[in-house]
Formats: C-alpha cells, sequence, structure tokens
C-alpha cells in the first residue's frame, strides 16, 4: 500500500512539471506587458526598464522557468503584480473559503445524487423513475449561473429570506453550495442508477431476497455497496468539475475564494498569481485523483495495490 | 433505415432533433426574423416589459431581448459546432496516432493527454483565452483544446482494439500503409463513438461558451451571446425578470436538446457506451 503511494506520487511528478510547463508558457506568450499594466502610460523607458529588472522579466524564458520552478518547491511563487504581496499568502487566505464552498456543494451532491439514483433504480420504469431521470437531465443542461440567479430572485430578491453576496455568515454559504451541489448530484443520480440497475440483476440480489431480506436491506446494504465503485470515480471527476464551477459560482455570489481571484488576475494579467493559481489546481486535481484511487481498496477487498 | 427506425422511436430525442433544427434556422434567418436590430438602444425604452413591440421586454439600455436572443442564437450554435468539430478532428488525430503507431508516439501523445487532463477544462479554456485575449475565435479555440483529451482517450482505445481485428491484418497483408490502413480501414470503424461523443459535447461546449461569457471572458460585448446577456441582467433582478428569464431558458433548451439528441444517438449508433 505505501509502495503504491509512493509510485502515484512519483508517477505524478512529470504530469506536475509538464503543467508547470504548460503554464507557464502559456502566461508568456500572453500578448501585452505586465509591466506596461503595472506603471502608467507617462512612465518613462527607465522606470519601465528598471521595473523589469526588479521582476526578473528581463531574464532568458528558461531561467524564468527555472525560477518558478525552484521558487515554487520552496513554497515562493512569487509576488502578485497587482497587490505586490507574495502569491502564496493571498491563495492562502482565499483557499478555507474556496474548499468550505466545495466539500458544502459534495455535502449536499453526493447524499442526493445517490439517494435520487438509488430511488430511480428500485422503482425502474415507473412514473418515480422518469420524473428523477428528466430532473437528473435537466441538472446537466442548465447552466449552474442560471440557476444561481434563478435562486438568488426566489430566495434574495422577492422572498428575502438569504444573503446572496459575500461570506460574513454561514447564511452566505447556503445559495452558493446548492447551486454547485444540485448540478453534480445530476450527474452522480444518473450514475448511480445505472450502476444500481446492472448490481439488481446478479445473482447475489436474488439470493438475498431469497432468503427473504426486506428490500431496503437488499437495496442499501447488499446493492449499493458494489455500485460504489464507479460512483466513487464519478466523485472524484465531481470535485474536478467543481473546483471548476467555482470559478463562475463565486464571481456569481462574490464569494471570495480562489475562483474569484483567478478571474481577477486574468482580467489584470496578474502572471505569477495566474501561474500559482494554475499549479494549486493541477495539484489539488492529481490530489484528488489518488485519494480516490485508495478509496476504491477500502470499498472493494479485491483490488490489490501493486 | 433499421438506426432511423429505433431513432424515431424516441419520442424525446425526435423532438430534441427538431428543436435544433428550428434553431439552425432561426440562426441561418436572424435578420428575417428579429422585429428589431439587435444592436440598437431605444433608450426611453430601456427595462420595458414584455409588449407587442417589445415581445420578450428590454434590457438595460434599450435593446430588444428577442431580436439578441435570436441573433445569440447564431453565437451558440457556432461555437458550439466549431469547438466540438476542433476537438474532434484533433482529439481524434492523436488517438489515432498514439493507438495505431504504439511505441514512443503513443508515451508522448498520451502524457501530453494527461498533463491536459490535470487542469480542469474551464481553466484551460481561462488560459488560453487570458494568452489570446477575448474574442470569437479564441473562445472557440479555448472550448475545443479543452475537450480534446477526451476525444484522444476514447479514440486510442477504439484504435488499440480495432488494429488487433482481421480486416486490418488483410488489409495489411495485401501490402497497404500505414496511413491508408488508419484512414481506410480503421476510420470508418470508430466513426460512430465520436459522433456520439461530438453530438453530446456540443452541449458541454455551448455551456462553456456562455459561462465564460457570463465572468467577462467570453465574447465581447455589444455582439448579443446568451451568457453575456445573463451577466448584464445580473444587476436589474428586481426590476426586470424577463432579462434573465428568456436568456436563461434560451441556453437551458438549446443544451437539453443537444443532450437528449446524444444521449438516443448514443443508444441507437454505439450502445457500449452508454454507462
Amino acid at each position: 500500500m505505501l509502495t503504491y503511494v509512493i509510485k502515484r506520487l512519483v508517477a505524478a511528478v512529470p504530469t506536475l512539471l509538464g503543467v508547470t510547463l504548460v503554464i507557464f508558457s502559456m502566461v508568456h506568450l500572453t500578448p501585452g506587458d505586465p509591466v506596461q499594466v503595472m506603471l502608467d502610460v507617462h512612465a518613462s523607458a527607465d522606470q519601465v526598464a528598471r521595473l523589469r529588472a526588479e521582476l526578473g522579466l528581463d531574464r532568458p524564458l528558461p531561467e524564468q522557468y527555472a525560477r518558478f520552478l525552484f521558487g515554487a518547491l520552496r513554497g515562493d511563487l512569487g509576488n502578485s503584480l497587482k497587490s505586490g504581496r507574495p502569491v502564496g499568502a493571498e491563495m492562502a487566505e482565499r483557499l478555507p473559503a474556496t474548499l468550505l464552498l466545495a466539500l458544502a456543494g459534495m455535502g449536499i451532491a453526493i447524499p442526493l445524487g445517490i439517494f435520487l439514483g438509488v430511488v430511480a433504480a428500485a422503482r425502474r420504469d415507473t412514473w418515480v423513475d422518469s420524473v428523477t431521470m428528466v430532473i437528473a437531465m435537466m441538472g446537466v443542461s442548465l447552466p449552474s449561473f442560471w440557476i444561481g440567479i434563478l435562486l438568488i430572485y426566489v430566495f434574495g430578491v422577492q422572498l428575502n429570506l438569504l444573503p446572496v453576496a459575500g461570506a460574513s455568515s454561514w447564511k452566505h454559504l447556503i445559495l452558493p453550495a446548492v447551486t454547485l451541489g444540485t448540478l453534480a448530484s445530476s450527474v452522480l443520480a444518473r450514475m448511480t442508477r445505472s450502476g444500481m440497475l446492472e448490481v439488481l440483476n446478479s445473482d447475489y440480489v436474488r439470493t438475498a431476497r431469497a432468503k427473504g431480506l426486506s428490500g431496503k436491506v437488499v437495496l442499501y446494504k447488499h446493492a449499493l455497496k458494489n455500485t460504489l465503485i464507479p460512483v466513487v470515480t464519478i466523485i472524484g471527476v465531481q470535485i474536478g468539475s467543481l473546483l471548476g464551477g467555482t470559478f463562475i459560482i463565486e464571481q456569481l455570489y462574490a464569494w471570495p475564494g480562489v475562483g474569484r481571484l483567478a478571474v481577477g488576475a486574468i482580467q489584470a494579467r496578474d502572471y505569477p498569481m495566474m501561474q500559482g493559481i494554475g499549479l494549486y489546481v493541477a495539484f489539488a486535481y492529481v490530489a484528488v485523483n489518488l485519494v480516490v484511487d485508495l478509496i476504491y481498496g477500502l470499498l472493494d477487498p479485491r483490488i490489490r495495490y501493486s | 433505415m433499421r438506426l432511423l427506425r429505433r431513432f424515431l422511436r424516441k419520442k424525446a430525442a425526435v423532438i430534441a432533433g427538431l428543436y435544433i433544427f428550428l434553431l439552425l434556422f432561426t440562426a441561418l434567418f436572424a435578420a428575417q426574423l428579429s422585429p428589431h436590430d439587435p444592436l440598437k438602444v431605444y433608450s426611453a425604452h430601456a427595462l420595458e416589459a414584455p409588449s407587442v413591440t417589445f415581445p420578450l421586454g428590454t434590457d438595460n439600455l434599450g435593446r430588444d431581448i428577442l431580436s439578441r436572443i435570436i441573433y445569440g442564437t447564431r453565437v451558440s450554435l457556432r461555437v458550439g459546432l466549431m469547438a466540438v468539430s476542433i476537438a474532434a478532428v484533433i482529439g481524434s488525430t492523436m488517438g489515432m496516432l498514439a493507438g495505431y503507431l504504439g511505441g514512443w508516439i503513443d508515451q508522448i501523445v498520451m502524457r501530453i493527454v494527461d498533463i491536459m487532463l490535470a487542469i480542469p477544462g474551464i481553466l484551460l479554456a481561462l488560459i488560453i483565452i487570458a494568452t489570446l485575449g477575448p474574442s470569437m475565435n479564441n473562445l472557440i479555440l479555448a472550448v475545443g483544446i479543452s475537450s480534446v483529451p477526451t476525444y484522444a482517450r476514447l479514440v486510442r482505445g477504439t484504435v488499440l482494439s480495432a488494429r488487433e481485428r482481421e480486416y486490418v491484418e488483410a488489409a495489411r497483408a495485401l501490402g497497404s500503409g500505414s496511413l491508408r490502413i488508419m484512414l481506410k480501414h480503421i476510420l470508418p470503424n470508430i466513426v460512430a463513438p465520436i459522433v456520439v461523443l461530438g453530438s453530446l459535447g456540443v452541449g458541454v461546449a455551448i455551456l462553456s461558451t456562455a459561462g465564460l461569457s457570463f465572468i467577462g471572458l467570453g465574447v465581447r460585448p455589444p455582439t448579443p451571446e446568451w451568457g453575456g446577456m445573463l451577466a448584464d441582467a445580473r444587476t436589474y433582478l428586481r426590476d426586470a425578470w424577463w432579462m434573465f428569464t428568456f436568456p436563461g431558458l434560451a441556453i437551458s433548451s438549446t443544451v437539453l436538446s443537444a443532450n437528449l439528441l446524444g444521449d438516443a444517438l448514443r443508444d441507437v449508433l454505439d450502445p457500449r457506451l452508454k454507462q
């Protein structure tokens, strides 16, 4: 098990290196000089040159890349061009808000999605199944930000029940988390349903029923457990798209997370910040996938790591 | 014929197909169908509720929302279809080369795919747009490239199994070269899964386009685009429900139809893909 984890971590190194290279080159291919953006139009050529040297932007690109890489290894991602503060520190400030939002979203999506999937499969080809699957289909087709706007309109503007912008209390978390969670739950519901349908036809489920076990026990104890492996994979993928989803949702709800930081950095051409955030997201992605693979083993003892 | 009959049996998919057809028609004849110029500002009529003159109301500047939605069809369909084409062509080529040639080409291609998969689609699209600047063509490129890895993986897997089949062996025995085998023998046999993935991808591409425009990194104003219209509506939630209701319905119904159509095509063409 430990050797497996180490092997996977070693295998992730080239991927992460590639990610840093892609992000670094794309960021530096960007037309428009960040120094020109930082200084005002009337800055003298001398001032521009001095600032370029100060930021290390006058060095050859390979050297800049090496500096970025070794800096990142030491936890130093450079300073934001916009605020002048260390990128790591600004990200660390914003990270808890994004994690809280993503966890709350998953907290809604996982139970809701699995429950809907199980119910739809148990009542296959009845109206319950159809209604659930229509809802799930809408969940993957409707844009998150539109659902968010509708929620804001109903609960914020019309009923005046919930705050719609900022993050100053737990109440602020409800609408963004529900917006993120409902979408993720529809993908999970579809996966759970098809997984359950397969399992419900298997011999051991028939045996369990023949033994006279109640429908609920068979459903949740025997069938669901064996459906969970593909579902866990999808949860892993969903966490990735959830992280992506926070970029838009944070913008809509003025939620002070990494997504908002990223969009601001792109608009301001804040190179170091864009590099830092790209690296963080890729790292999170690789880590989540590793955790998902390890969870397989807990769910299915037949899987051995080697 | 048998496939067509099987497809026609799915009522929802047929309705979705007709709806997409209607959208294509709308996009082609936008100029004839719109009651107003989508860019024309009727300042005296700003934030007006739906009426006979402005069937879906006007926005904060006094532009006709129905006309803007009609013209928005062009943007969404164009980006959706072109992004998917780019992704399918680049991704399939990569997957085909990797799967058929194997060896170090396979290694390199799949490493690139791994790297692309380690960056979430929307972030990749954001980085590409940040690099190239926001414009319609860059948006198409960004949305397209961010879904390349999906096609590359699928095609590589399919090619790996097709490569070992008798008909490929027969072609090789007859002296066909690699390129000829790939294009003439393998490609026709892997078209179905690519078409299925593509039709499901159109909805995703339209959603990404609207999302990027919503956060101000997609199509530039004043070009009418559904996601951009929703962004404008955010400030006027209290005063103008029509500003956010109709563009949202336009995106949702289009993506829903594309997805229903994709699901049906998958069931008909390639039931194995169903999970």
